[in-house]
């Protein structure tokens, strides 16, 4: 479409100015007059003047086309700022000029950037020009400059920041830092003297002049610079947005609250999802976490941290044997080991008799070898673990079910406990 | 504006400090009775790292009605009236009227979509346009902070 733009806004703009920018410029100025005229309905001639010229779409230059009408207004609400276009009239006046007097691809982008911030602030600077400077300006340029301020102007029509962002996009890419975007940067700090310099600006006679005084004096009005506040800040919040959205580069408001939603939906299906995973045995790492953040909690904790042989896993079902049964359980559970019901009814029967005796049967295969260590630490954490061993060697097979693979843990098991307990 | 990026050694032990107060290692739980327990723990320590937040105060005055069947927290919402309620008869009459209007079009998806948001992030209802984006971002990033801390917690457990 930007290519399209670009042709058709060069060969149409050469074409239907001839000579120069100044003839063009009439062209622009005599299209206003009807939205102006008519304020309360800005829409209607909007849609006229854009279809008369198209330069936003750049499908249908002439034509009237529905699809490129809802195109433009769906850039019209861009995240630099959309907006009605009674406060985007001022702004379509500034994007011309600014494009025209400066380079094209940077004025339309400065034109685009700026307009978001204060478009007021922009009209003492072309207002003071005066008209023959700004036609001067538009003379000076080259076909590019009349083919950016075609942009400029194609993209002010619709309404602030619509079109004009795409193709100056396209232009920005190829074109310099323009000296437009120094408006840009100056509109902004400029726009504190807005009504001022606006009002002592309006007053030469000039019937673009007038025009642009009417269209200020709309701008100035309370309401419309709520308005345009209002929208500055939704488009700030737009970019942070756009920041911290992956795959943000969209410029329309839509689309770019499309992908927020979509966002926002992934990130909650993720907390559910993850809810679901294994972190059942995320309290069982919790004592363990709590404790070493906050240094010095619980004496059980020092037993756990001298050995540095011994994983975080083992610490912990050594700490969780002390509350709970089930809480090891789970542990386990959501390490991948599978229980035997009837065993595990039966140990947990007796789990508050025989809490720690059941650290002699942990793990599955791979963590059979970890049982045994794990048995080291338990007289040290738990002193009376000692006494209780010995008393649970009768039920240590039924707790030893609680790994897939009994037998050898239920061996070594043995084995060590007699060791320990020795 | 912007607030801090959340502490995630924070958001960490709140959520753990929740899960262990919901019991969550009784071993009656089926999955779907941990999977709730989960996700409040973690809803709350996202709402915990940050107060000041509208959402924030929302979430956890849901959460509370929900699980207590009364509201701990006084709800801080500003109770204003968004016209946008209307937007399913407007809309239908836009259609029908603004055919070759592209503005009322593009408006209208721009609602609708915001009727989305508005149900997506908690105490949205209540909120105008601006304020609903600011607490969009906030919501995003502690959304963010709290999966990641989530995922990690998984990665230990492996």
């Amino acid at each position: 479409m930007s290519g399209s733009l670009n042709g058709n806004s060069a060969s149409s703009g050469g074409g239907a100015t001839g000579a120069g920018g100044d003839d063009f410029f009439d062209q622009m100025l005599s299209s206003l007059p009807s939205p102006w005229a008519d304020l309360a309905n800005p829409k209607s001639p909007w849609d006229l003047t854009t279809g008369a010229n198209a330069p936003g779409s750049g499908e249908d230059c002439g034509g009237y086309d529905e699809s490129a009408l809802l195109a433009s207004r769906l850039r019209q609400h861009q995240i630099s700022g959309s907006g009605s276009p009674a406060g985007a009239k001022p702004m379509m006046l500034h994007q011309m000029l600014m494009s025209a007097a400066g380079r094209a691809p940077g004025g339309g982008a400065g034109a685009g950037a700026g307009g978001a911030g204060d478009p007021s602030g922009f009209f003492p600077l072309p207002l003071s020009l005066g008209r023959d400077d700004v036609e001067g300006a538009f003379k000076s340029p080259n076909g590019t400059g009349a083919e950016g301020l075609f942009n400029g102007y194609g993209g002010g029509l619709p309404g602030a920041a619509q079109a004009n962002n795409q193709p100056p996009f396209h232009h920005a890419q190829q074109g310099a830092p323009m000296p437009a975007q120094n408006f840009g940067g100056a509109a902004p700090n400029a726009g504190a003297q807005a009504p001022a310099p606006a009002a002592s600006g309006g007053g030469a006679a000039a019937p673009p002049r007038q025009r642009v005084r009417a269209r200020r004096g709309q701008a100035t009005d309370p309401h419309s610079i709520a308005e345009r506040l209002r929208r500055e800040r939704i488009a700030e919040r737009m970019k942070a947005l756009q920041e911290l959205v992956p795959n943000a580069n969209k410029t329309d408001k839509a689309s770019m609250l499309d992908e927020i939603i979509d966002y926002v939906k992934f990130l909650q299906l993720q907390v559910k999802v993850l809810s679901m995973s294994r972190l059942g045995g995320a309290a069982a790492v919790a004592p363990l976490v709590a404790n070493m953040s906050s240094e010095g909690q619980g004496g059980s904790n020092g037993a756990g941290g001298s050995d540095s042989s011994l994983t975080v896993t083992e610490q912990q079902v050594a700490k969780l044997m002390e509350e709970d049964m089930g809480s090891a359980m789970q542990y386990l559970q959501g390490k991948g080991l599978c229980l035997m019901p009837i065993s595990l009814a039966s140990a947990i029967s007796s789990a508050t008799c025989h809490p720690r005796a059941s650290a002699s049967h942990l793990g599955g295969g791979p963590a059979a070898a970890a049982a045994h260590h794990l048995i080291l630490p338990g007289p040290q954490a738990q002193p009376n673990s000692n006494n209780h061993v010995n008393p649970d060697g009768p039920s240590s097979p039924n707790l030893s079910g609680l790994t897939a693979q009994s037998a050898m843990a239920n061996g070594n098991a043995d084995s060590h406990k007699d060791a320990s307990s020795a | 504006m912007q607030n801090t990026i959340p502490s995630k050694q924070v958001l960490l032990k709140t959520f753990l400090t929740g899960l262990r107060r919901r019991n969550i290692t009784n071993k009656g739980m089926t999955l779907l009775e941990r999977k709730r327990a989960i996700k409040l723990s973690a809803d709350l320590a996202m709402a915990s790292v940050r107060k000041e937040a509208k959402w924030s105060n929302a979430l956890m005055a849901d959460l509370s009605r929900k699980f207590q069947r009364k509201t701990v927290l006084p709800s801080k919402h500003r109770h204003v009236v968004i016209k946008g309620n209307k937007v399913s008869t407007h809309k239908r009459g836009a259609r029908r009227r603004c055919a070759a209007k592209a503005t009322a079009i593009a408006k209208c998806i721009i609602r609708k979509r915001e009727q989305v948001l508005r149900r997506l992030v908690p105490g949205g209802k209540c909120m105008d346009e601006c304020t609903l984006l600011d607490e969009t971002l906030d919501y995003l990033q502690l959304l963010k902070a709290q999966v990641d801390v989530m995922r990690l917690l998984v990665k230990a457990l492996e």
